[in-house]
């Protein structure tokens, strides 16, 4: 390929950017830059690269970090367990609307319901706590799992106010409580994953509070099984 | 690279993972500093990708950006919850931080930016690589790196420029816009 003119000078624009030339060529390739739209564009391009290459460690260039074997079956044995935790959500929602009942009675019913419902084994796939609400028409249950380093939980609720925001938290046997984040209610079923710093054994209850405070709906936490 | 809609099923959650899953996971190494953390935030990821897979809208992006949208936000929840800060970049973006707000957020956008540039700099040719650490990193004289690699200086120079335009395409085939770069 024949160069073509400002070729040997465009190659420069590279050690311009990173502050590599000396004084007389940075001056010759700025003269150059001046009168060609081409290499100022070239400059205009590889300036921000250049700006950005301090932010890298050249240490962690070589091999990346691989992830391990077994983390698409935790992706798909998490996603199986919300699905049926979703499920079972759904039946009991259908359940309680299709009674057609006093709204009071309606949350008997649905605490009733979420008393009986068959505990799930704790381990990998989690503890279900059944949740109590306060408000007619608000479901919710919650799957505590214990990890070394933390607690995190699953929680599916309905019956929410949409747009509201509620705050959900673990409580201590002694009452101080450990906030774990806050959502916001839509229409329908809402499902959120969240963490905490305090340990499984030491939480006593779960529960959600509206923004006034007031508790929503709350679950006591089973004491742990021992391994 | 990115896929133009995101399926909900079995095999669909597949195709992402084998897609996107090596890179998510570097970047929440790079993130959290923990293997165990970033496997978690990864796993994580696909779970809310799963659960609001019907809000996925292909006109808006690549299910790689939308993934990464939603790994960022998951790496932020973790960092909180476990009181960790995102790993420090170099001592650069260390001092960029502390002279500004360095809020968990703005240590997250760092440590993406990092992340994106050392992996950028995985995806391009050795040649260009070398001369990139040799001349930037190691501030070691054209001359002298021209002699090690047996080249005349002027080809180091001109490595050096295709180097940085390689490094370009591979930020922007990682969805880097220097438009929102500030």
């Amino acid at each position: 390929m024949t160069p073509r003119p400002g070729d040997h000078v465009r190659l420069l624009v590279g050690a311009l950017v990173l502050g590599h030339l000396d004084d007389d060529e940075a001056t010759a390739v700025r003269a150059h830059l001046d009168g060609c739209p081409t290499c100022r564009e070239e400059a205009a391009q590889l300036g921000p690269v250049a700006g950005l290459l301090g932010l890298a460690d050249p240490d962690r260039v070589g091999a990346p970090a691989e992830p391990p074997r077994e983390m698409l079956d935790g992706v798909l044995a998490r996603i199986d367990r919300e699905r049926a935790v979703r499920s079972r959500t759904r039946r009991r929602s259908i359940l309680v609307r299709s009674g057609a009942v006093a709204a009071a009675i309606a949350m008997v019913i649905a605490v009733a319901l979420i008393a009986l419902w068959p505990r799930e084994p704790s381990g990998p796939s989690g503890e279900l706590v059944a949740m109590t609400a306060t408000r007619p028409g608000v479901l919710g249950e919650a799957v505590i799992h214990e990890d070394p380093r933390s607690t995190w939980v699953e929680l599916t609720t309905s019956g929410l106010s949409p747009g509201r925001t509620y705050a959900v938290w673990l409580e201590e046997s002694s009452g101080d409580r450990s906030p774990m984040g806050t959502f916001t209610g839509v229409e329908g079923d809402l499902y959120i994953s969240l963490y905490s710093t305090l340990p499984r054994d030491r939480a006593a209850s779960i529960g959600v509070s509206a923004p006034d405070g007031s508790v929503v709906m709350e679950g006591a936490i089973p004491d742990p099984v021992p391994a | 690279m990115g896929s133009a809609r995101f399926d909900l099923d079995e095999s669909g959650i597949r195709a992402a993972y084998s897609a996107h899953a090596r890179e998510m996971f570097g970047f929440a190494v790079r993130s959290l500093n923990d293997h165990g953390l970033a496997e978690e935030a990864v796993q994580e990821t696909f779970v809310r990708a799963w659960r609001f897979g019907d809000r996925f809208d292909p006109q808006l992006g690549t299910v790689r950006a939308w993934l990464f949208a939603i790994l960022r936000h998951v790496v932020i929840d973790i960092a909180r919850a476990r009181a960790i800060w995102p790993e420090p970049t170099s001592d650069e973006a260390m001092q960029r931080a502390t002279d500004g707000v360095a809020s968990a957020e703005d240590r997250l956008e760092h440590a993406l930016l990092a992340w994106q540039i050392e992996e950028a700099l995985r995806r391009i040719g050795d040649d260009h690589r070398r001369v990139v650490i040799e001349t930037y990193y190691r501030r070691r004289p054209y001359a002298e790196v021209a002699t090690e690699l047996g080249i005349p200086e002027g080809t180091v120079k001109s490595r050096v420029y295709y180097a940085l335009r390689a490094l370009r395409l591979a930020l922007e085939e990682m969805g880097w816009d220097d438009s929102s770069a500030g």
